[in-house]
């Protein structure tokens, strides 16, 4: 027993657990329900910060892009490129607006930009879709994780993970969310840059590994033993270093580029990132500095992917570490070259920064839609004036509610593709939130059946783009359908407002509020 | 038509036609372009960067797949290494252009509340002055009166 607890994995991740169990007992004070849902605004930009590169590297930037890179090559570095960019446009035209608005949740924004209670249900309604669609693959990758190395089964791994999110968010609301967050994004970040450093090290210059990948043609060595038919692997350079692996087109990369950058805008556990600032000038400030880390972190992932290949065409890596290259999938591919590079102590690091990316992802989504379900749906429709107090408990039963709920949905997605269904909250993002935080923020002309509407016609669009594309026209079937969906929720928001063209009395004064520089206020 | 108020709320709120609401006061019309240009003329520049890698990846691909150093070839370097830094330099330029802004109309708005309070100053004195000669020629008038 005592054995094993010494295993770099046992030890790392039995140190994360009890961190995150100290910082939370430290941070379970939540009195009021500011304190709860945006950790009562005092947050400085560094911490926010790095919450929010918490929030936006999930386990699957952690493990599944440099994975993706280093299965299809340069279409895995686009696909990361395309996530590179949401941020920077969230920094652009959102963060510092949307601070000076000052609410709780994103349904709060749509609810008093409009004054209307069946934007806020709408709202809600496309919250919790979006937060579904994206805690569903983060629970399948924490299973993934725990089968992976502690043999447990999936079901404990989906309930194992539900548990531990229930108390860690349950008990530190938005505090002891946003701490653990930070804590949690510098644990893999420092792996990944412990990664990059081993390898630079170990003689994987960037330039030089490329070359001798892009040169490669023909079969790689010590690789028929892991493959089911008993022969040696063929892999062509050329075609990995090119696009096409998957993007057939460039209006299939377009998409993509439009879908996963625009997705940014409208993930309601990123946007309410920005509430917790102090003032609009931290809110600017630590969303330069999340956007910095993120490109960095993505710029790793990539190059680590590229390592992770030329770890494997070189033949020469421990037995273990080529069948998992082989036989692990794409989420293997980083504890494999962990391991390759610095044996069992950097894999039980890196281990450590897996569990890091779930939780602090997974917290993130649990505020945004226990916010949802306590604050835009209970406080809001009780008849009964609620304290503060009973809207912390009503918060903390929802974190129980949602612990359930997508521990229950985390196991009906056992055999679906992570990626399939992160694009569907991002495409689901782009289509509905973003449209009506961009054009809520800029244009007065915006009313409430236009945002209702776009909603609306932006949630149903992109799911049906997903779900169905099967049954459409092949030009028409993108992995990311950003190109159709995007366009088609931003003008039904515009039409609809200008066909209605009623807006509220008051919005002048909303401009002012969320325009205006607050030393100036 | 008399301006409301904004109030957070999600209870109705009286609705005007678009065409019938009143100007945004120059003050925040503004803030609010100023803030759009900068972060538009930012977005085009990173937007025309950000298209043009799958651009020339379909429409060049001799030029994009073109090997620069070692096996790094233009997109290469592009999507992995530009990409990564230009998102963070955009975002870094909004901030720092920003904050000059901000300080700009700060300094604008002490400006106008100093000139403001000069001005009331200067009118409070003219008052002040107006009030003493017509209490002078008052004076006067009643000295004039008495001799």
């Amino acid at each position: 027993m005592m054995q094993a607890l010494l295993d770099p994995k046992y030890l790392f991740t039995i140190l994360l657990l009890g961190t995150i169990v100290y910082i939370t007992y430290l941070s379970k004070r939540n009195e009021s329900a500011s304190d709860f849902f945006v950790g009562g605004r005092n947050f400085g930009w560094f911490t926010n910060g790095s919450a929010i590169g918490g929030d936006y590297l999930s386990a699957a930037t952690f493990l599944g892009l440099a994975g993706l890179t280093f299965a299809i090559g340069y279409d895995g570095a686009f696909y990361t490129f395309s996530f590179t960019i949401g941020l920077t446009l969230l920094a652009l035209f959102i963060a510092g607006p949307l601070r000076r608005f000052g609410a709780f949740t994103v349904a709060d924004f749509v609810a008093y930009r409009f004054h209307s209670k069946r934007a806020r249900i709408v709202a809600v309604i496309v919250v919790l879709a979006i937060s579904g669609f994206y805690a569903a693959p983060q629970l399948l990758g924490a299973a993934q994780i725990l089968s992976m190395f502690f043999g447990t089964s999936y079901e404990f791994g989906i309930i194992f993970t539900s548990v531990v999110m229930i108390f860690y968010v349950g008990i530190g609301g938005m505090k002891g969310t946003t701490i653990n967050q930070a804590l949690e994004l510098w644990i893999r970040f420092i792996a990944f840059i412990v990664m990059v450093a081993a390898a630079i090290y170990g003689g994987f210059h960037y330039e030089r590994i490329l070359s001798v990948i892009s040169e490669f043609s023909g079969t790689v060595l010590n690789t028929g033993a892991y493959t089911t038919d008993g022969k040696d692997v063929v892999f062509n350079g050329e075609t990995w270093s090119k696009t096409g692996a998957f993007n057939p087109n460039f209006w299939h990369s377009a998409s993509m580029l439009i879908g996963l950058s625009l997705g940014t805008l409208g993930l309601p556990h990123i946007l309410l990132r920005f509430y917790t600032n102090p003032d609009a000038k931290s809110a600017r400030k630590s969303a330069v500095l999340a956007i910095g880390i993120a490109s960095l972190f993505f710029a790793c992932a990539i190059y680590l992917g590229v390592v992770g290949r030329a770890i494997y065409l070189s033949g020469n890596a421990s037995p273990e570490v080529m069948q998992n290259l082989i036989t692990g999938g794409d989420n293997m591919v980083i504890p494999s070259i962990a391991t390759a590079l610095g044996g069992k102590w950097l894999l039980g690091f890196v281990i450590a920064g897996a569990f890091a990316a779930v939780f602090s992802n997974l917290s993130g989504l649990f505020i945004a839609s226990s916010g949802a379900i306590a604050h835009d749906l209970y406080a809001k429709f009780t008849k009964k004036e609620l304290t503060e107090k009973n809207r912390v408990v009503a918060a903390k039963l929802a974190i129980v509610f949602l612990g359930v709920f997508y521990g229950v949905l985390g196991l009906f997605v056992k055999d679906a593709s992570i990626g399939h269904l992160v694009a569907l909250a991002f495409t689901v993002g782009a289509s509905t939130f973003a449209p009506i935080f961009v054009l809520g923020i800029w244009w007065r002309g915006i009313t409430e059946k236009g945002a209702i509407a776009g909603l609306i016609v932006g949630f149903a669009v992109s799911m049906f783009m997903i779900f169905f594309s099967s049954i459409l026209p092949e030009a028409l079937q993108f992995r990311v359908p950003g190109i159709i969906t995007v366009p088609v929720g931003f003008l039904t928001v515009y039409i609809v407002s200008l066909l209605d063209g009623k807006v509220p009395a008051d919005v002048n004064a909303f401009m002012r509020k969320v325009h205006s520089s607050e030393e100036s206020v | 038509m008399e301006e409301k108020k904004y109030v957070m709320t999600d209870e109705p709120c009286e609705t005007v036609d678009i065409k019938k609401l009143p100007k945004l006061d120059k003050k925040t019309s503004y803030s609010i372009r100023t803030e759009l240009s900068t972060g538009l003329s930012l977005a085009i520049v990173y937007f025309i960067f950000i298209f043009s890698v799958p651009a020339i990846n379909w429409f060049k691909p001799d030029w994009a797949f073109a090997k620069m150093f070692g096996g790094m070839s233009t997109s290469w370097f592009l999507t992995t290494i530009v990409a990564m830094a230009m998102a963070f330099i955009i975002a870094y330029l909004h901030t720092k252009l920003y904050e000059r802004w901000e300080r700009k109309s700060l300094e604008m708005s002490r400006m106008e509340k100093k000139e403001n309070m000069v001005s009331e100053q200067k009118s409070q004195v003219k008052k002040k002055g107006e009030t003493a000669s017509v209490q002078a020629s008052f004076v006067e008038s009643k000295e004039e009166t008495l001799l």
